[in-house]
């Protein structure tokens, strides 16, 4: 905790604003490492639930009861504008928010990165009506933000979607199947995007706000996934057959969909970045107790040699990832564009994440094997993070074409 | 219902511990200082109090340095309406007769009250001494290790936590309690966002001990030195492969070649 209260001291918030930082911080970290984490191995033993019966979607045991804490502690407002309920603060932390949740437990992390980007995207590109109607529910953390972008045959590339949308007196009418929808079927606003202009290629695609308060069973979940990690987070397959969308809920201007999202996946990057750097951090700090307790030829095995220099590594890649995805958040916080360093601190601490909780259960031996041990969950639990919100070789593909133009200039 | 809640800064756990650094005061790093952990469940009392009833007021109260600052702030951020910190960074009193005598002062400048809240104890030195000082001080009924109360006009009940059960009794107010960390206040509310920031913008009074009207009591218990344990060279042994009888045998032989005293165990 005292590495990341270090780092803001280095920003510039005035006195009042790093005093409230660390009250925020410090409320956090005890919700976390009270709270949360005690729940993490019975959430991902138990799972998240679908009853196809009633195609209704569920969290984990207790789950919702520690999502509620969130909510009465306002967590979710810290970035919404104070004129739709929130605080207005910064960008710096909320994603070292999003830290501290996933030290405690990466699937429960995952109501905070979707949260942010519905909340930005909405703020910056909402019609009045949506941003009056939508933001103080996701302040509220009454409805929870889900992101809708993958399809059965585009993923990567985002621009191939076939969901289609055709515009019908003052709505707009969603066909097609979305995969890999974290929260989805739990969620109260969903932001997707489909085609509006079949001849248009990316640029007849537009960007949509759906509320399942009015798609209602035109939108349902057909399936959830059965995933190697994050077991009690819900990843759902959705179904929209002529699902409503009132033209107020369109996102930016029609056929303007593409660029839009795209320029705004850089600021949830920074979050991935975040949970990365969470992850690590408690496989960090298992290693540290175990190799201390540990004893083997006579002393603990943190004292031997090629357990302490693997330890100064992680601890060095921790530190390493989180100025990456601190300074670029603050970057953010300034209003510099970050496209680029996003995509970096996004593609490097996810790649860290991986050595460090790989590390762990080296340094854990055959208990890191084990279930019963916190680091085998951490490990599973990481591989996900070089994949989703953009793998690292889409992350590479930006930055490498990012310092070609700058190189251009 | 006024209600006084007093809160006490210490070092917080996770801290690197240092002899030479044993009170708050003497930190540089103002996140090396936390709020009493059993003060939250006096600060939860207070509030829960004044809910239910629907009026009141709750002010926290605390004696430290600018470094108890952060504790203030919090317990105004759990929902406190006011806060009072005394300074105390000259001296930095700690005997705990002086203290007493300054919270008792500290209350009767405040005036209006009908409860006076404490942790049950502190984290560092868990005397569990300053209700029962400030009650005496002030002349109050006590009770100590309270779980539950309920009010009827002047008089609360509380049920007390006594070896083996629970004892209930009635006091008139006002009445000094010190609050359990089980029972009704066992879990402490969080800071929240929008407490913070109210907390953040609030000036909190500074008292100081000389206005208050009390002479600096000689302590009874002073502090020579402070020193951390020699660190522990023996090993521990383990006897657990075997029959359990032959395993209390090798256990004893063990103890008597260490030259201890086993008594009836020969």
């Amino acid at each position: 905790m005292k590495q990341l209260t270090k780092i803001f001291k280095t920003f510039n918030f005035d006195k009042e604003a790093q005093e409230q930082n660390e009250m925020i911080l410090d409320m956090v970290y005890e919700l976390a490492m009270n709270e949360i984490i005690e729940k993490e191995q019975d959430w991902d033993e138990e799972g998240a639930h679908f009853d196809p019966a009633t195609k209704n979607v569920s969290y984990p045991s207790g789950m919702m009861d520690l999502y509620e804490k969130c909510q009465q502690n306002d967590l979710f407002s810290i970035i919404v504008p104070e004129k739709y309920d929130g605080f207005g603060l910064s960008y710096t932390l909320w994603n070292a928010v999003i830290e501290l949740m996933a030290r405690a437990s990466l699937a429960f992390s995952m109501f905070f990165p979707s949260q942010g980007l519905n909340i930005e995207i909405i703020d910056k590109f909402g019609t009045p009506e949506a941003k009056e109607k939508y933001l103080p529910l996701l302040a509220s953390g009454d409805a929870i933000g889900a992101m809708a972008f993958s399809e059965p045959n585009a993923g990567s590339d985002i621009s191939a979607v076939t969901t289609k949308a055709e515009k019908e007196g003052d709505s707009y009418y969603l066909t097609g199947n979305k995969i890999w929808l974290s929260h989805g079927g739990a969620a109260g606003t969903y932001i997707t995007f489909a085609v509006t202009d079949k001849t248009a290629g990316p640029k007849g695609l537009s960007a949509f706000l759906v509320d399942p308060k009015i798609t209602k069973e035109n939108m349902e979940v057909v399936g959830i996934e059965e995933k190697m990690g994050l077991h009690g987070s819900i990843t759902s397959s959705m179904a929209l057959d002529r699902a409503e969308v009132p033209k107020e809920n369109l996102l930016g201007k029609e056929n303007d969909g593409f660029r839009l999202i795209l320029g705004s996946l850089a600021s949830s990057r920074i979050g991935i970045a975040a949970q990365s750097v969470g992850i690590s951090e408690t496989a960090l700090q298992e290693s540290i107790n175990y190799s201390m307790q540990r004893e083997q030829f006579g002393r603990p095995i943190g004292k031997h040699q090629a357990i302490s220099f693997m330890l100064a590594d992680m601890a060095t890649k921790v530190h390493q990832a989180r100025l990456l995805y601190l300074s670029t958040a603050h970057m953010k916080h300034m209003g510099e564009n970050t496209q680029i360093e996003s995509s970096m601190a996004k593609y490097w601490a996810t790649e860290l994440a991986q050595k460090v909780t790989y590390d762990a259960v080296q340094v854990h031996g055959g208990y890191g094997y084990s279930r019963s041990y916190r680091v085998e969950r951490l490990f599973r639990d990481a591989r996900v993070l070089t994949i989703y919100e953009g793998t690292s070789e889409m992350q590479k593909t930006i930055i490498s074409r990012g310092a070609l133009a700058r190189a251009q200039k | 219902m006024n209600i006084l809640v007093f809160v006490k800064a210490t070092i917080d756990r996770n801290a690197p511990l240092d002899p030479d650094e044993i009170f708050p005061g003497d930190r540089d790093d103002k996140s090396d200082v936390m709020t009493n952990n059993y003060d939250k469940n006096a600060i939860e009392a207070a509030l829960r109090i004044v809910e239910e009833k629907g009026e009141g007021k709750v002010t926290a109260v605390c004696l430290g340095s600018d470094m108890a600052d952060k504790v203030v702030k919090e317990a105004i951020a759990m929902g406190c309406h006011e806060a009072i910190r005394i300074e105390n960074s000259k001296t930095e009193i700690t005997h705990f007769y002086s203290v007493a005598k300054i919270l008792a002062a500290a209350a009767k400048k405040v005036g209006e009250y009908d409860l006076l809240l404490f942790g049950m104890q502190s984290y560092d030195y868990g005397t569990a001494t300053m209700a029962p000082m400030v009650s005496e001080f002030l002349d109050l009924p006590l009770a100590c290790w309270v779980e539950k109360v309920a009010f009827n006009n002047e008089k609360v009940t509380v049920d007390k936590v006594i070896e083996g059960g629970i004892r209930k009794i009635e006091l008139q107010l006002p009445a000094v309690l010190s609050i359990a960390s089980s029972g009704d206040f066992e879990e402490p509310r969080y800071t929240s966002v929008r407490r913070i920031m109210k907390a953040s913008k609030t000036v909190v009074p500074v008292w100081e001990i000389v206005d208050l009207g009390v002479e600096e009591q000689k302590p009874s218990v002073e502090f020579d030195d402070i020193e951390e344990p020699p660190a522990r060279t023996e090993k521990c042994v383990i006897f657990d492969d075997g029959d359990a009888n032959e395993l209390v045998g090798e256990l004893l032989g063990a103890l008597k070649e260490k030259g201890l005293n086993l008594g009836a165990f020969k």
